[in-house]
């Protein structure tokens, strides 16, 4: 008998009035009771969403994705950049710089490996020190390592003097790799992150035409010579203290305007600090749209664990705990994924840096013969009676040609790995690298070797690219960074064993090296196959 | 002669090195139950004689090419291999056998083989790698 209307209130979202009327025809006096009744169901909503906990996706999903990210992959990428400089500098000074250290071919293999030995013994350490530390604070120190040191090294009158300050500038140098994609890909929402990954690798090729090009300006020229003491400061002296520069100058960015990682900051328990993070994210990003900052909580985890954990002073267990994220990589069910890696990056960085470091010397054996191997039959003796004054630009215009023909693989890369995904890309661009190594060493005139080391370089920047972003995607959180670094560890000793290698051999049987880098990369092509597949999953 | 001597048994050692890997995945991809244990052991039964077989070349090689040091090194594994082959129990399918793969932590045993052989088949690798250069050096 009554007629009973219920009414919402409206909020936010505007919902249809329920109006339920029953009318019974029979009934004269329906306004006698009528009952109203109010039901506030859109102020509870509000203050639940208030008191909900995002995710650590969802919270790089709200901060969205602009300008921030922008400025994040300019300093990260200039810091990427400064390690490609640090490293090569040291290929292109060795035409010129082996007559005034008076270096043989040995020397010169030894020289090159020397940095990637000071990088594995960095890697690995600078890596465990950041998933334990913040990987900002690592960032800054590993930085201004390599920078002072590499510089000092300019100073260096004998040969000795000069490994030893490159060692250590390489220990410096190992620090950055692993930490910085940890670093950049925790900012990075998941739709994006290949893409992401794979613009902050292009910097990796910035900064091998930055040091081309620097090569190519200062080491020929004659005016940049003068007397330092008793010291002759040739042109690649200047060289060497100029490609120190980037690395100086990036640990400074660092170490005044970034943030930390706001995932390491979840991870550890730090919710305010990684809230913070993620409001100047959302701050950068939204300018000029008037959306409101609507993360009031996030998930951390483990919060309660870390605080048990206290600093360790003793050295055997330091130690020890040091060893125990090599020993969870290998444990299931990262096993299968861990040892196929391993080998992958033995065989990519045997290869890729065996060779590429000593493309200016084989371009300067290209001179003379057709393929690098061409003159096999000169005595070592023989080769250091020869002048390297007046040095030959040929020789690093060719370098620069290399460096740069890195950008088509590099475009090709960022539009297609969210699509195609990090596996496929990866065991491909190796197979066909492996292809062209084989080629470099069968042609027989100049210009045809040129193009086929531009298309090794093309390619493999693809490979490269590709293996960072599924080493990145593979290991979850509180690994990734000495996961990273162990590998990129494992793939130092390749780099050393490939560069002693060539320096060895490169004289007598200068075949068995190029056909044993081209045998190597098609292997890792095909230890490829057997990776998981990762494409556009969620950070683990 | 011994150049090529070190280049075979490089070779021999990178098919090695890729058996160990392909044995490894199988074998966690059983502990993580991705397939189950018929197919792995018939996965890996089909392996046996053929690493078994590089093994023994590879030993046989450093034999008659009279590296008296690195055969030794190589003895024991080929030893090993051809001991387990013989010393299958009546009813099993092979060296891998699914019913008595999960019992007595047999599982983690053959793990920790995989991985003791990919430790060594690297080492190797790199011993063969050093001695071909020095063959070449000296050629």
């Amino acid at each position: 008998m009554s007629r009973r209307i219920f009414e919402e209130a409206l909020g936010d979202s505007a919902r249809e009035p329920l109006l339920t009327t029953r009318l019974d025809d029979s009934s004269p006096d329906s306004d006698t009771e009528v009952e109203v009744i109010f039901e506030q169901n859109n102020t509870n909503a509000f203050e639940k969403r208030e008191q909900m906990k995002l995710s650590y996706e969802e919270a790089v999903e709200e901060a969205g994705f602009g300008l921030f990210h922008g400025l994040l992959l300019v300093v990260c990428g200039w810091a990427n950049a400064s390690d490609a400089v640090e490293i090569l500098c040291v290929s292109f000074l060795l035409p010129t710089a082996r007559c005034d250290l008076q270096l043989r071919s040995v020397d010169m293999g030894l020289l090159t490996a020397s940095i990637f030995l000071g990088m594995m013994v960095g890697g690995y350490f600078w890596g465990y020190l950041a998933d334990q530390r913040g990987r900002k604070t690592v960032l800054v120190i590993s930085l201004t390592v390599n920078g002072v040191f590499g510089a000092l090294a300019s100073l260096a009158p004998i040969f000795w003097l000069f490994l030893l300050l490159r060692f250590i500038s390489g220990v410096g140098v190992g620090g950055s790799i692993p930490v910085i994609f940890s670093y950049f890909s925790e900012f990075q929402p998941r739709t994006r992150r290949g893409a992401m990954i794979s613009a902050l690798a292009t910097f990796w090729m910035a900064g091998n035409i930055l040091a081309a090009g620097l090569a190519w300006l200062v080491i020929p020229s004659t005016t940049a010579r003068f007397v330092l003491g008793s010291l002759d400061f040739q042109s690649w002296r200047l060289f060497v203290v100029l490609c120190s520069i980037p690395s100086l100058s990036s640990a400074f960015v660092f170490a005044l305007a970034m943030p930390e990682s706001p995932k390491f900051l979840m991870e550890t328990g730090r919710e305010a600090e990684a809230l913070e993070v993620f409001r100047k994210m959302f701050m950068l990003n939204q300018r000029g749209s008037a959306k409101p900052f609507s993360i009031s909580g996030l998930v951390t985890m483990s919060g309660c664990e870390r605080n048990t954990e206290k600093a360790s002073h003793h050295f055997a267990q330091f130690f020890k705990k040091g060893l125990d994220p090599i020993r969870l990589i290998f444990t299931k069910p990262l096993t299968a994924r861990s040892v196929v890696l391993l080998i992958i990056f033995f065989c990519i960085s045997f290869g890729y840096y065996g060779l590429w470091m000593w493309f200016p010397e084989l371009f300067k054996r290209t001179e003379s013969g057709g393929s690098p191997c061409a003159n096999v039959s000169h005595p070592s003796s023989s080769s250091e009676s020869e002048n390297c004054y007046p040095v030959k630009t040929t020789v690093y215009m060719e370098g620069f040609v290399t460096a740069a023909s890195n950008l088509p693989g590099n475009i090709f890369t960022i539009l297609l790995m969210d699509f195609v995904g990090g596996k496929i890309l990866l065991s491909c661009s190796l197979l066909l690298s492996g292809i062209s190594v084989f080629f470099i060493w069968a042609v027989k005139s100049k210009a045809q070797s040129l193009v086929m080391s531009c298309v090794f370089s093309a390619v493999s920047v693809i490979s490269w690219n590709a293996l960072d972003v599924i080493s990145t995607e593979l290991y979850p959180t509180q690994l990734r960074s000495s996961a990273l670094g162990f590998f990129t560890g494992v793939g130092r000793i390749g780099a050393i064993s490939g560069n002693i290698v060539f320096g060895q051999l490169v004289d007598s049987n200068c075949a068995v090296p190029v056909l044993l880098v081209s045998a190597l990369l098609f292997s890792g092509g095909l230890a490829a196959l057997r990776l998981p597949q990762t494409k556009q999953t969620e950070l683990i | 002669m011994d150049a090529a001597v070190f280049i075979l048994s490089l070779i021999d050692c990178c098919a090695l090195i890729f058996l160990s890997v392909y044995f490894i995945i199988t074998l966690s991809d059983l502990e993580c139950d991705y397939i189950n244990a018929r197919a792995c052991c018939s996965k890996l039964n089909k392996w046996v004689v053929p690493e078994l077989v590089g093994q023994a070349l590879a030993t046989v090689l450093m034999l008659i090419s009279m590296h008296w040091f690195i055969f030794l090194l190589n003895l024991p594994v080929a030893a090993w291999n051809v001991y387990r082959f013989l010393n299958v129990p009546m009813g099993n399918m092979g060296v891998f056998d699914p019913t008595e793969i999960h019992n007595r932590g047999q599982l983690k045993s053959h793990m920790k083989e995989a991985m003791i052989k990919l430790g060594f088949h690297l080492l190797c690798f790199f011993i063969y790698l050093y001695s071909m250069i020095l063959a070449l050096i000296n050629d």
